[in-house]
């Protein structure tokens, strides 16, 4: 149940009208009963024996031997004879009253209370996976960095180490050796640091279809080679948004990239644009959409939830870092954009792109 | 040098690591093997079976390689009844991957690694 900020409980609409409904359907019952048998029974029946119940069940013996007295006497006093009851009666009949709201207003004080804390205790499990989440990425990202400039950077020691000792024809070696290993711990910062990298820089006015087209006119040859057909399929009408060309390009770069890959004996890759509506935080939105499609092998659904990690990669040692995709959904997500995937194991997998079209992220960003 | 070991096999995806592993030991075996991944690795370990005793063998491994990783090759010594002295160099020497280098048997050496501190690795695991 949601928790307002001031900790009060936010109690649905639905229940309300359930609670509501119910209490008219109860009333109703009553006041047959109380026209047939001639007696007021509503008291008994609608407060003091559910009430008397919930204490039973809140395990407050007090609040039920309370209840368990006001109900009999209200008994007594519907069923008497007498219309005029003794004044003892009658005290005692109200005071029994007054200790079974007192009782309820206990009941719906503790339970109230306990919401509160289900849901405190609910937000501090939310936060603690939270925390271990970004524990984990931390701790993905420590290792792909080891792993990816532990080799180079020993090379380069190693090479300063036997330098001394080296014969004459070895040292143009040893030297191409050191600048190569430098080179390749340099990529492997600025991939890093393209996936912290600030927004905004070359914000132009991008067409979608153009860009698919001249995005795939570059990779053309390397799909030819790998028996990968590409079709484009262009939306008739133009769909503008607000973005860096470049940067788009290089995430569908890496998306036909990983489709070539994901389709060693050939396939095809099937591209297109259009605009698509999405509810987000605050109602309905019109995206512009950019899918890309492969007859590839597919990703293990176990795979899924991860492949956006930074240096998650289920290619061969050498063949990718795992930041493709990871520095992708940085990029989508510095244009106020997202990416989306299906996929079914040897079928093929379907990534859908969304960026919020010209006016919307004009308004945006004026 | 009296040395039995005759025979290295350095097993390494980077062509440069290699080169340096088999610059920094020349010296100390007659004939050194490049293998660029695990299943190279695995098949001169298949030949030497057949032609040498394991003590006349010594292995220095990566373990992230393509087709078979260093670890892979570890878990076979067993089935191949040849355990040759081994060395593992590795960039991320995890608990799990310091547990199953020491099931094996082997000496782990944690990228960047000093030369003197393999030849150490080398020399110690040849006795």
């Amino acid at each position: 149940m949601p928790v307002d900020s001031n900790g009060g409980v936010q109690i649905s609409a639905r229940a309300t009208a359930l609670t509501l409904a119910l209490g008219a359907v109860a009333t109703f019952f009553v006041a047959v009963c109380d026209r047939v048998t001639g007696a007021d029974l509503t008291f008994t029946l609608l407060y003091a024996i559910p009430i008397g119940w919930c204490t039973w069940r809140a395990g407050s013996r007090v609040g039920f031997m309370v209840a368990v007295l006001a109900t009999s006497c209200s008994l007594v006093n519907a069923l008497s004879e007498s219309s005029r009851p003794h004044l003892s009666v009658a005290l005692w009949n109200e005071l029994g009253i007054l200790a079974l709201f007192v009782a309820l207003a206990y009941l719906v004080d503790r339970y109230r209370a306990l919401m509160v804390h289900e849901q405190r205790e609910k937000e501090k499990i939310v936060e603690q996976l939270r925390h271990a989440d970004r524990l984990n990425v931390i701790g993905t990202l420590a290792a792909g960095v080891a792993h990816e400039i532990g080799t180079p950077l020993n090379v380069i020691s190693g090479s300063a180490e036997l330098l001394p000792e080296a014969r004459a024809d070895e040292v143009p070696q040893i030297a191409r050796m050191i600048g190569d290993q430098t080179s390749r711990i340099a990529t492997i910062i600025r991939q890093l640091l393209d996936f912290g990298r600030r927004a905004g820089a070359n914000v132009t006015r991008v067409e979608l279809g153009e860009l698919l087209e001249t995005t795939t006119n570059l990779l053309l040859a390397t799909a030819r080679k790998a028996a990968v057909h590409i079709v484009v399929e262009r939306s008739q009408d133009s769909v503008f948004i607000r973005g860096n060309p470049a940067e788009l390009q290089q995430v569908l770069s890496n998306l036909i990239i990983n489709g070539i890959q994901a389709m060693p004996s050939g396939g095809t890759i099937t591209l297109h644009d259009g605009v698509t509506e999405r509810l987000n935080g605050n109602g309905k939105h019109s995206f512009g959409l950019l899918v890309v499609e492969d007859t590839g092998v597919g990703i293990a659904s176990s795979d899924l939830p991860k492949i956006f990690d930074p240096f998650f990669t289920t290619k061969d040692v050498g063949a990718g870092t795992g930041l493709g995709l990871s520095v992708s959904y940085a990029i989508l997500h510095d244009h106020g954009g997202s990416i989306e995937v299906e996929s079914v194991v040897g079928r093929g997998t379907r990534f859908t792109i969304l960026l919020p079209l010209e006016a919307e992220a004009e308004a945006r960003h004026p | 040098m009296a040395h039995a070991a005759q025979l290295l096999i350095v097993a390494d995806d980077n062509a440069d690591m290699r080169w340096l592993v088999r610059a920094a030991l020349r010296d100390r075996f007659a004939e050194i093997i490049e293998a660029e991944d695990g299943r190279r690795l695995f098949w001169e370990l298949v030949k030497c079976t057949k032609t040498r005793s394991a003590s006349e063998v010594v292995v220095v491994t990566d373990i992230r390689m393509p087709v078979y990783s260093g670890l892979d090759v570890l878990a076979i010594y067993d089935e191949l009844d040849f355990r040759p002295p081994t060395v593992v160099i590795t960039s991320f020497p995890s608990k799990e991957v310091t547990a199953a280098v020491d099931r094996a048997g082997a000496r782990l050496l944690a990228k960047p690694f000093a030369t003197s501190e393999l030849r150490k690795a080398v020399d110690a695991c040849r006795q």
